[in-house]
Formats: structure tokens, C-alpha cells, sequence
């Protein structure tokens, strides 16, 4: 099996188009640091810390009794930051107000969806392009069975995935600390079981970026599957960055009359929203959303498979 | 002998169609089989089959024993081939190609690979990039891509494609030596009759997916009478005719100018000179107007077509 994925691996980087990839992506790292940088420039004269955390804290405390019809969810996150900046406050833990090189990666996080994009261009085009290729009937008519070729392709998607995503992290950890120096506190504060404790700010960082990197998972994966039904790479591509793009956006507007709209795919692809107790779709859980990404997951994964183990290969 | 390769009633149905219509027979070691047919017989839909690219509606294709439907890996292991064009990854070098099929199969070793380089005469140019390759360079790549694993069994598609004369009779050479040396059961299908003639032991004919006609390329070479022509005086051809119709009971010469044409066994033909010059008559030429494979295959492909 190493050596299905070794030889993907190979395919994937002897063309230049990688390259290309890559070479963008650290581009918008650049690009975004760059934007960053001349904000902070235009900033006003910094604020005390304790001034930002308690003018945060009454406008928490002021939607909290001026809005009681709000979700148990919200109204907990609420409850939860106010202990968050009570909690500052007390140990006298600065909250950092300038831009510092984590503070840079936590933002940049907004852009991981380039990443996303690249990944889904190769998940779209790993299975369809050796059949345009033509090298699909060298590579079927070895003693592997189709299962475990199709299965080493996927794990090169999603191993180039976590390779970009990580190129991500490293190159605007760089950038960041670069720009903006490695000053602010490395502490990231959480509430967990009822109690606020503070967190390395990299395992924060790195979760942050895990929970954004769902919807490319899933969607990475719904461009293997039309590559591997369809044969077709611009449709793979096409049709899952369309929904990249639009999804969640579509699916928030059917949510506000539907309430079918809980089981389509993207009212649980930002995971972030049992963070904020913003949840799309009023009642649903983190398991529940869970089960559902696993249920379209599995369903991708099965057409994909099912389709490139029955097929007839006349191309 | 032992078959490598066996079919047994396969049949493939697309769409209701019957494709291939149960085919049988089989190939034995040390064999080169030519394919014969015409375009949309069901020559590369068989061995697309016979490589498990597509699947049989009914029967099975046996590979040294192993069912390509239910043993997969077992049968194509022992399986090298090129189907239709021989397509490369045109990005990578003639030797990164070779390096994903070696990943792919047991125990190809780094001199294995150098061997079968050498072998296919690509040392050269094996490490510049299969895109500035001609397509007979890619002929050469493609058969050492299916030599790599040492198979019993190679089935090539049209092996001579756009090889230049030297490089056909290289790979004709190649292909026999495979066969008588190694052993080999080599199935290759062409349109090139007089290749298939050079290269082959056997020669099945496919048409409208059945198997109309199997035989040993020796008997179409020779099929026992030929049609000769020949050459007299033109006042002395009506004699000629009436001599040969007398003494050779079995031969009707046909009469057009000063020639005379007949069918005849090959071994008759000295005896007729003999009696014509006996007699005093001069002839100035005797030769085979034998029909090519070509007019034969045609031939034998059209009369079926009419049953």
C-alpha cells in the first residue's frame, strides 16, 4: 500500500501544476500578512486591555437580559465568555491588543479554504485524469485489486491535504512571527466542564484549524467520488467548489424555513458553531452533526468505490 | 504443451448486445497467437476481458489456472500487456514510468528494470520524458513496461504500431524469441496480415464477436492448390491448353491471349513444364498468382458474412 500512495505522491509533484499550487498558497499567506500589517499601521492608539474586556463584557451582559428568547446554546457561550474575561481579569492575564505572530495565524485561518480549493482540484482530478491519461489500463492490469487502488488515491488526497494545511500553518507562523514578532501571551483561555483554564495557545491553533479543514475533508471527498464515477475532472471540480462556495450560504437560507434543512450536509460542515452556540439549525448537537458528516462521508465513499470496482474500462 | 491462457464460453452483453458470443479456445505456452479481424469485431473488447478491464456476461477466462473473475491477482500477475496505444504518464521519465509499475508487482529489482531497458534498446533515452518520446519509442517503453515482471503471458495490441521497418522486425524477433525461449504464450492481435504471418503460430479470426476460424499459420501459408500463370507463344496457347486439359485431368486452364491460367498443386507445376516443353512448345514464364493472406482473410470474412 505504501507504494500505491508513494507512486500518487510521485504523480502528484512531477507536475508543475503542484508547484503552482503551492507557490499560491504561500502567496496568500504573504498577501493576507502584508494586508494585516498595513492595518495595523492605520490602528488607533492601543486601548488598556482591561478597558477592551470589560466594555466587552457589558455589551455580553447587556444581550443577555435584553434578549431571552436566544438558544441555550448562545446564551451559554455568552455565559462562558463573560467567565473567560472575569477570569483575565482576576490572574491579570493580558489580553494582547496588538497584532502578534499568533494572533496573525488565528486570522489567517480565515483563508485555509485556499488550501481546501487546492485539495479539491486534485481530489477531482486523481482518478478522472488516468482516464484521459489513458493510463488507467496500465495501472488496473496489476495484481492490486481496484479497492486498493482507488483506497491508496484517497490517501494521497488527503495526505497532500494535510500537507498543505500544515504548509499553511507553518509558512504564516513564519510570516507572523516575522511581521509581527513572537511578543503576546502563548496562552489561549477556554472554559472546560464548568471552569475556565488556560491552554496552550498551539493546541488551540491547531484545533481551530483542524474543525476548519471539515468542510474541505468532506468536500475533497465528494470531488473523489464524481472523479471516480464520472470519469470527469472539471465536473469534480466544478460542482464541488460551487458547493464550497455556496453551500453553507444556500443552506442557511433554507434553514430559516425548513427544518429539514438540519440533515443537508453543510448545516454541519462548520463545526465552529457549537463554539459560538450559533447553531444553524435550532437542537442540533455536535454528535449529531457528527454522525451526519460521517453518514455522507460513508455514503461518498461508497459510490466511489462501488462505481470504480464494477466498471468496465473501454477508455 | 500446457494452455496459459484458456477461454471458456465468454460472452459479453452490453446493452442487450451480444459483443462477444461465446468464445473458446485456448493458447499454450510457447505460443504466439495472432487476433485477426476488422474493426468493431471484438478484438480489443477479448482481451480487455482477458486483462480483466471488463467484465464477463458469461463463461470464464482461465490465466495458468487462475480465473481472471474470481483470482484477480493471482491470473494477472502472470499477465504483462499493452492494450490499445501504449499510454505513459507523459510528465514523468521512460524510467519514473517503469518505477510505478515496479511498485505495483513483487520483487522487480532495479536490474531487472536496467534489463529491460536494455532489452527494448531505450538506454538512451530512458531518462528524458515519455511527452518528447516518438510514438515508437513509446511502443518500445510500453512492451518493457510489460516484460518487467517476468509474466507468462503477453498480450500486445497492435505491437508494431508506428515502429519504423527496422524496429518491426526487432520486436517480430523479440516476440519469437519470448515464445520459443521463454516460453511464453504471446497473444497478438493485429490488422497487418502479412505481420501477423511473420509472427504467429496460430491465427484466430474474429468477426461480429465469434470465432469464425482458427488455424496454423503454416496452412494458410500453403493451402495446397495455387493458381498459376503462364506464358506461351501466341499461336501455340489453344494447343498448350488442349495438351495440359489431356494429360492432366485434374487441371482446367483458362485461356486469355497468349496466357494460360490454372489451378494446380505446386508439385504438379515441374511435370506440366516438362510435357509442354516435351511437346515443343516454348514458354516464356510460369508464376504464382497466389492470393494474398490479405484476399484469403477477405475472403473467408465475407463468405461468413453472408451465412
Amino acid at each position: 500500500m505504501a507504494g500505491l500512495i508513494a507512486n500518487e505522491w510521485v504523480k502528484l509533484f512531477k507536475r508543475p501544476g503542484t508547484y503552482v499550487m503551492i507557490g499560491l498558497l504561500l502567496l496568500v499567506v504573504c498577501a493576507f500578512a502584508a494586508l494585516s500589517k498595513y492595518e495595523e499601521g492605520k490602528k488607533p492608539e492601543q486601548q488598556d486591555w482591561k478597558q477592551i474586556v470589560q466594555t466587552e463584557n457589558s455589551a455580553y451582559a447587556k444581550q443577555l437580559n435584553e434578549q431571552p428568547e436566544m438558544t441555550a446554546d448562545r446564551k451559554e457561550y455568552l455565559e462562558e465568555q463573560i467567565a473567560i474575561n472575569e477570569y483575565r481579569l482576576a490572574e491579570n492575564i493580558p489580553l494582547s491588543t496588538s497584532e502578534h505572530v499568533w494572533s496573525f495565524v488565528e486570522k489567517a485561518g480565515d483563508s485555509l479554504q485556499v488550501a481546501g480549493l487546492f485539495m479539491i482540484i486534485v481530489a477531482g482530478g486523481i482518478v478522472a485524469s488516468e482516464y484521459t491519461w489513458g493510463t488507467v489500463k496500465l495501472l488496473l492490469i496489476r495484481p492490486v485489486s481496484r479497492f486498493r487502488i482507488l483506497f491508496s488515491k484517497y490517501a494521497a488526497v488527503v495526505l497532500f491535504g494535510a500537507f498543505l494545511v500544515s504548509l499553511f500553518f507553518l509558512f504564516s507562523t513564519i510570516v507572523g512571527a516575522a511581521l509581527f514578532g513572537l511578543s503576546g501571551e502563548p496562552v489561549h483561555l477556554t472554559f472546560v466542564n464548568g471552569r475556565v483554564v488556560e491552554q496552550n495557545i498551539l493546541i488551540y491553533l491547531i484545533k481551530l484549524y483542524g474543525m476548519k479543514s471539515v468542510d474541505v475533508v468532506i468536500l475533497a471527498t465528494l470531488a473523489f467520488m464524481i472523479s471516480a464515477v464520472f470519469r470527469n475532472s472539471s465536473l469534480a471540480i466544478g460542482v464541488s467548489l460551487f458547493l464550497l462556495f455556496t453551500g453553507p450560504n444556500l443552506t442557511y437560507l433554507l434553514s430559516m424555513r425548513y427544518e429539514w434543512a438540519k440533515y443537508l450536509l453543510f448545516a454541519h460542515t462548520n463545526l465552529l458553531q457549537y463554539e459560538t452556540g450559533e447553531v444553524m439549525v435550532e437542537g442540533m448537537t455536535m454528535n449529531f452533526s457528527l454522525l451526519m458528516l460521517a453518514a455522507y462521508f460513508l455514503a461518498f465513499q461508497f459510490f466511489a468505490f462501488f462505481v470504480f470496482a464494477k466498471r468496465d474500462v473501454a477508455a | 504443451m500446457k494452455a496459459l491462457i484458456q477461454l471458456e464460453n465468454v460472452t459479453k452483453t452490453i446493452k442487450g448486445k451480444k459483443i462477444i458470443d461465446s468464445l473458446n479456445f485456448s493458447i499454450e505456452e510457447g505460443e504466439v497467437f495472432g487476433f485477426l479481424g476488422p474493426n468493431g469485431a471484438g478484438k480489443t473488447t477479448t482481451i480487455r476481458m482477458m486483462v480483466g478491464l471488463m467484465k464477463l456476461t458469461e463463461g470464464d477466462i482461465l490465466i495458468s489456472g487462475h480465473s481472471i473473475q474470481t483470482e484477480f491477482e493471482e491470473a494477472v500477475q502472470h499477465i504483462g500487456a499493452i492494450v490499445e496505444n501504449p499510454e505513459m504518464y507523459k510528465f514523468l521519465s521512460g524510467y519514473d514510468n517503469l518505477k510505478q509499475y515496479a511498485r505495483m508487482h513483487k520483487g522487480v529489482s532495479r536490474k531487472r528494470m536496467d534489463e529491460v531497458v536494455k532489452l527494448v534498446g531505450l538506454e538512451d533515452r530512458i531518462h528524458d520524458k515519455v511527452k518528447s518520446y516518438s510514438l515508437g519509442m513509446r511502443q518500445r517503453l510500453g512492451i518493457a513496461q510489460s516484460l518487467l515482471h517476468r509474466p507468462r503471458v503477453l498480450i500486445l495490441d497492435e505491437p508494431t504500431n508506428g515502429l519504423d521497418p527496422a524496429g518491426i522486425k526487432e520486436i517480430r524477433q523479440y516476440i519469437r524469441d519470448l515464445a520459443e525461449k521463454e516460453n511464453m504464450a504471446v497473444v497478438v492481435s493485429s490488422h497487418l496480415l502479412s505481420e501477423m504471418e511473420m509472427m504467429c503460430d496460430r491465427i484466430g479470426i474474429l468477426q461480429k464477436g465469434r470465432l469464425i476460424n482458427v488455424q496454423p499459420v503454416r496452412d494458410w501459408m500453403d493451402e495446397g492448390t495455387d493458381t498459376y500463370s503462364m506464358e506461351v507463344d501466341d499461336v501455340e496457347a489453344e494447343a498448350a491448353a488442349d495438351f495440359i486439359r489431356e494429360a492432366f485431368t485434374d487441371i482446367a486452364p483458362a485461356l486469355k491471349d497468349n496466357r494460360l491460367t490454372f489451378k494446380a498443386e505446386k508439385k504438379d507445376i515441374p511435370a506440366v513444364i516438362h510435357f509442354l516443353t516435351g511437346k515443343g512448345l516454348a514458354i516464356y514464364e510460369v508464376k504464382k498468382v497466389s492470393k494474398t493472406l490479405e484476399e484469403r482473410f477477405l475472403d473467408l470474412t465475407e463468405t461468413r458474412e453472408v451465412v
